[in-house]
């Protein structure tokens, strides 16, 4: 069971390997963060990973990603050039579930309410994205992904993958 | 076949040396000692898995380093960690006092240590051999007993599982060979005179040893890597759905042929902005098309299914970039390290550089979206297709 112990043993795995000079760039190095981990799970539900935002001021350079074994699955990083945060998106909206429930809400219908967000993925773990139940009033649901900025509705669970990116037009 | 404790010992010396040399590893282990094989820590069926040693410095206890003691682990060094002090002796007493407070009365006559639930730790009472409880380590919340008709390996919350028993015999043996080849390079002759009971970056400092720690290789404006600055771009996707379209951009800009991610979308079959689609399984070879129509046949594309790591490694030292396609995904590769002794477990060993097209951005902002991965684990991804180009010669 996850616990406060184990996040802190991931987030200093993280801020490790961040001041080792492996991973990221010599900019993130010296001033990076590493933030509070958080939980990935499927689209079905169970836990699979842990995902290490690395924070430099407001904005998120990059992140861990890291299996339940603590398994180094890679760093990724925002920064374009190694001595520049320009594009690097705000931090909040990777991980700040307020932020991310409101832009879920750009996709809500009317009378829809947004439920408690939680980070997943879209067919592949590299592809992160937040999930975001949204309730009708007549108490269907359905789910809107966030990531970043980008906001879409999620496939269904017991659709295969059976294409590089999305399914194809019904 | 475990290694013996003075074997653990060694090796832990040894990877840990190694992997402070690296500077991977935070300033404090500087001068820190192993002053014992530590702890053995048991899988659920009995068979002993790794060592968990602690780590001392001036006396006081610092870390702890996990080290493989079974070669089904694949490499040796498991985890290190600082700032959680490893006092077998106090932790014994302490879950065998939540032991007898909460489950009395209770007999028993040994205590060992159980991953329960790999890497979780818990302590197993026994009576003649015989488990009577066993409590989570620090929660001390009693580990339900094993269920049948668990997926092998999967994650769990609080499950009790075997690591040996759920691990495929196939992965098994790969991670034993893996694992022998390991200690056969600690074991060169060369290295024989080293004493690693002590963390230190002299440890490896010793005439005559020369310790490579990594090659590593990203593309360059030529292949002359000393004249030139690494020169590849990122592009994210314009849709949540076109990572492909984006993979495929990535690779012609590499070469200078400038498209926009809709007009190869229109190529590649992918739709349109407002109403796009992903590259169904089966039409891989749409890209090798595209790349060849959209390059005036100059490049000649391949598709290759299953690609291996030397496919990456030979094309990355040719200057060239691939598409990789993993279930559901594609991305471009642009580079790879891979540590030639010194790396351990908790580090890729075999990384490759990905330029992912994820998150999406949107047509109206080309410029955003995507990651620059450096380095992702070779070993925990799974590689359906690579898409090589070659430039066509006189």
């Amino acid at each position: 069971m996850p616990d406060d112990w184990e996040e802190s043993r991931i987030q200093e795995q993280a801020q490790n390997l961040l001041r080792g000079g492996m991973f990221g760039s010599s900019l993130v190095a010296a001033s990076g963060r590493a933030e509070t981990p958080i939980a990935v799970q499927t689209p079905e539900g169970r836990l699979h990973s842990w995902f290490v935002p690395i924070t430099v001021g407001n904005q998120l350079a990059g992140y861990f990603q890291f299996l339940l074994d603590l398994t180094l699955m890679g760093y990724s990083s925002f920064q374009r050039k190694d001595d520049s945060l320009d594009g690097c998106p705000v931090a909040e909206s990777w991980t700040d579930p307020n932020t991310i429930r409101g832009l879920a809400g750009t996709l809500a219908r009317p009378g829809e309410t947004a439920g408690k967000p939680y980070l997943t993925y879209d067919r592949a773990p590299s592809r992160l994205a937040w999930g975001v139940p949204l309730t009708s009033p007549a108490g269907t649901k359905r789910t809107v992904l966030v990531a970043g900025q980008a906001v879409w509705e999620s496939p269904s669970t017991d659709d295969e993958i059976d294409s590089y990116g999305g399914r194809q037009p019904r | 076949m475990p290694l013996t404790e003075t074997q653990v010992r060694r090796l832990a010396g040894l990877e840990l040396n190694a992997l402070h040399f690296t500077g991977a590893t935070p300033a404090l282990l500087e001068s820190a000692e192993i002053p014992s094989g530590g702890t053995q820590i048991f899988d659920t069926n009995g068979t002993l898995l790794f060592h968990r040693i602690p780590l001392v410095s001036g006396g006081t206890g610092i870390g702890y380093a996990d080290v493989a003691a079974n070669e089904v682990f694949g490499e040796p060094l498991l985890a290190v960690s600082t700032g959680t002090v490893w006092d077998e002796k106090a932790i014994t007493a302490e879950a065998t006092a939540a032991a007898r407070k909460g489950h009395s009365p209770l007999e028993f006559n040994s205590v060992r240590f159980v991953s329960y639930s790999f890497p979780k730790i818990a302590l197993q009472f026994l009576q003649n051999g015989r488990e009577v409880l066993m409590l989570e380590w620090r929660t001390w919340a009693e580990v339900p007993p094993a269920v049948s008709g668990r997926p092998p390996l999967a994650p769990s919350h609080f499950e009790r599982w075997s690591l040996i028993d759920e691990m495929p015999e196939e992965l098994q043996r790969s991670r034993i060979a893996g694992f022998q080849e390991r200690l056969s390079a600690w074991g060169a002759p060369a290295l024989a005179p080293l004493s690693p009971a002590v963390i230190t970056k002299q440890t490896f400092r010793v005439p005559g040893i020369v310790v490579k720690l990594s090659d590593t290789r990203e593309l360059h404006y030529s292949p002359l890597q000393q004249d030139h600055h690494p020169c590849y771009e990122l592009r994210g996707q314009q849709t949540n759905v076109w990572c492909v379209a984006a993979s495929t951009e990535m690779l012609l800009s590499f070469y200078r042929y400038q498209y926009s991610q809709p007009r190869l979308a229109q190529e590649l079959g992918l739709g349109t902005c407002t109403l796009p689609n992903g590259l169904p399984y089966g039409q891989e070879y749409k890209v090798v098309n595209t790349i060849e129509k959209l390059s005036s046949n100059t490049l000649n594309a391949t598709a290759i299914p299953n690609p291996n790591w030397a496919l990456f490694e030979a094309e990355t030292h040719g200057n060239r970039p691939l598409i990789s396609f993993i279930p559901g995904h594609s991305r471009t590769v642009a580079g790879y390290t891979q540590s030639l002794l010194l790396l351990p477990g908790q580090l890729p060993y075999k990384g490759l550089l990905v330029y992912d097209p994820w998150p999406p951005t949107d047509c109206a902002h080309p410029n955003l979206g995507g990651v620059i991965t450096k380095w992702e684990n070779f070993a925990t991804q799974t590689y359906r297709y690579a898409f090589t180009a070659v430039l066509k010669q006189v």
